[in-house]
């Protein structure tokens, strides 16, 4: 499974679904989550379909509380809570 | 004593309300009031105007010279601002759509204070002026609380001592909704600086506001502090109060603003704008303490029932502004709708019964966005129901079946909540919209929310 791939193809849909009016930001890692014109609803969205498609929800595994910045951390942080 | 009374402990020229460019001094505010009092001697006032610097000056013109101060939402609609005129009997209306409104009888509509041109025959008189806050009921509906200023201020303490001015509270919420009239009153109250960053502004933009005002006070709900966390720079907010209210309060975030703000004090707050402000809470840990129970520490009564918790606060309104049905029972006591665990020496939040939605802070009701959604063309069937979130605590769902086939679902989706947006608040409408073939009905015919 490709964490990485499915962020970015979730993202996608999430912000065609919730954005009017900017135009799809360059999914880099250096993204800031807040300020791709997803608002803090449309991430709230995004975690809880990437938990649809993943079945994990990091932000409730982890157990150090972490509220990623950037598109990078935020996949970082997928990654390494990932169950094994 | 009334807020201009308060207002006048403080130096004239100190700060209080920065907003955008524009700043009031505390003389600045006296000095609107002397010249325009004259004005509303003895009215019912009802103020809809979404700038907090004009919305303040008629506040504090009116408090102890006026019977009545409603703050109603600039976002509800015409036919809402209406009901509740007729229904608080308001004989001046203030608003930025003042002209949308033809004279009804006994109520003017004005822009602002300026534009009166008749003036009131009544003479001054010192009153203790009701405050009528809207909340949305528990039906929907926007409702009316009737508050006196005492149980609004009954938290904010008088702080004594010049170090107070040294105080920033941030302003994030609206101040014409009880929590946003908690923090001006108590920045008020304080002598300390209002520093409100213009709504329109993204949070990252409210953010340098806040730094570069210098705000050292910050009240938000546990949904706002996660996207303040997620913002950079927000480690250049030097905070030494923060505040979370609206929602449950979870380990998460109070361990999170602990570890991101180590000199600040955390205080999560249980309040409603029925009830007004329950008990605060500072330990950073959730949920509040058993003893509670015993002695309530703002003198507001708690108890348990049926895992529910429910308050007895004398000063509280019997009913909304109205109504007739009482919102105490015969004992007095009245159920939050909040339910509770107990476990060991500390009682925890569950979350709302009677399936009503708290996202954000914000309470819908299921049935009001359902029958919004039928009125749609393409919508068959449609059910609303709440997404556990770990950002937002929760989040408004809805599974609609639709009645011809679509091509493209993301558009259809949109158009969907474009069609939304146009009838209700945006904070009702459903951000996970899943279409699917069939909705399950209980044996009793009701739509399976759970």
């Amino acid at each position: 499974m490709n964490i990485e791939k499915i962020i970015k193809q979730t993202f996608e849909e999430v912000f065609a679904e919730n954005n009017k009016i900017s135009e799809m930001p360059n999914l880099d890692e250096n993204l800031v989550l807040l300020e791709s014109g997803l608002d803090s609803l449309g991430f709230a969205v995004l975690v809880v379909k990437l938990e649809e498609k993943l079945e994990f929800d990091p932000f409730i595994l982890s157990e150090t509380p972490y509220y990623p910045q950037t598109l990078g951390e935020f996949t970082k942080f997928y990654e390494d809570n990932q169950p094994k | 004593m009334s807020l201009a009374e308060i207002l006048k402990q403080f130096p004239p020229e100190h700060i209080a309300l920065q907003c955008g460019h524009e700043k009031l001094s505390f003389g600045d505010l006296l000095k609107f009031k002397d010249s325009n009092e004259h004005k509303l001697y003895g009215s019912d006032i009802a103020i809809s105007i979404s700038s907090i610097q004009e919305g303040l000056k008629v506040i504090i013109t009116a408090d102890g010279i006026c019977k009545s101060i409603t703050l109603i939402p600039s976002s509800l609609n015409k036919n809402q601002k209406l009901k509740i005129l007729k229904t608080v009997g308001s004989s001046l209306y203030f608003g930025e759509d003042s002209d949308e409104f033809d004279d009804i009888i006994h109520c003017q509509f004005h822009k602002e204070i300026k534009t009166i041109e008749k003036v009131s025959t009544t003479e001054k008189k010192v009153l203790e002026s009701c405050w009528n806050l809207v909340t949305s009921g528990t039906s929907g509906d926007p409702k009316l609380v009737q508050h006196d200023f005492s149980s609004l201020t009954r938290t904010t303490k008088l702080k004594q001592g010049s170090s107070n001015t040294s105080v920033g509270w941030g302003l994030l919420y609206e101040y014409f909704r009880f929590a946003g009239l908690q923090v001006v009153l108590q920045s008020l109250h304080w002598g300390s600086t209002l520093i409100a960053p213009s709504t329109n502004l993204r949070l990252k933009e409210k953010i340098d506001f806040l730094v570069e005002k210098g705000c050292t006070h910050l009240s938000a709900s546990p949904t706002l502090w996660k996207s303040i966390l997620m913002t950079p720079g927000f480690e250049r907010l030097e905070l030494h109060q923060i505040t979370m209210g609206g929602e449950i309060a979870d380990q998460k975030i109070l361990n999170s603003l602990s570890k991101s703000f180590t000199t600040s004090k955390i205080t999560h707050v249980y309040a409603s704008t029925e009830a007004g402000v329950g008990f605060s809470v500072q330990d950073s840990k959730a949920g509040f303490p058993l003893s509670f129970l015993e002695s309530p520490p703002l003198g507001m009564k708690i108890r348990v029932l049926d895992g529910m918790l429910e308050v007895k606060n004398e000063k509280m309104p019997l009913k909304y502004l109205g109504e007739s049905n009482s919102l105490r029972s015969k004992d007095g006591w009245i159920s939050t709708g909040d339910r509770v665990n107990i476990s060991g020496d500390r009682i925890y939040f569950l979350g709302r019964e009677n399936g009503i939605i708290n996202s954000g802070g914000n309470k819908i009701h299921p049935e009001e966005i359902e029958q919004l959604l039928l009125s749609h063309p393409n919508v068959a069937c449609a059910r609303v129901y709440s997404k556990k979130s770990s950002i937002m605590g929760t989040l408004v769902a809805c599974d609609i079946v639709l009645d011809n086939e679509i091509l493209d679902p993301a558009s259809q989706k949109n158009e969907i909540k474009i069609f939304l947006s146009d009838k209700t608040e945006s904070y009702k409408i459903p951000s996970i919209l899943n279409f699917v073939d069939s909705i399950k009905f209980s044996d009793s015919g009701k739509i399976n929310r759970s």
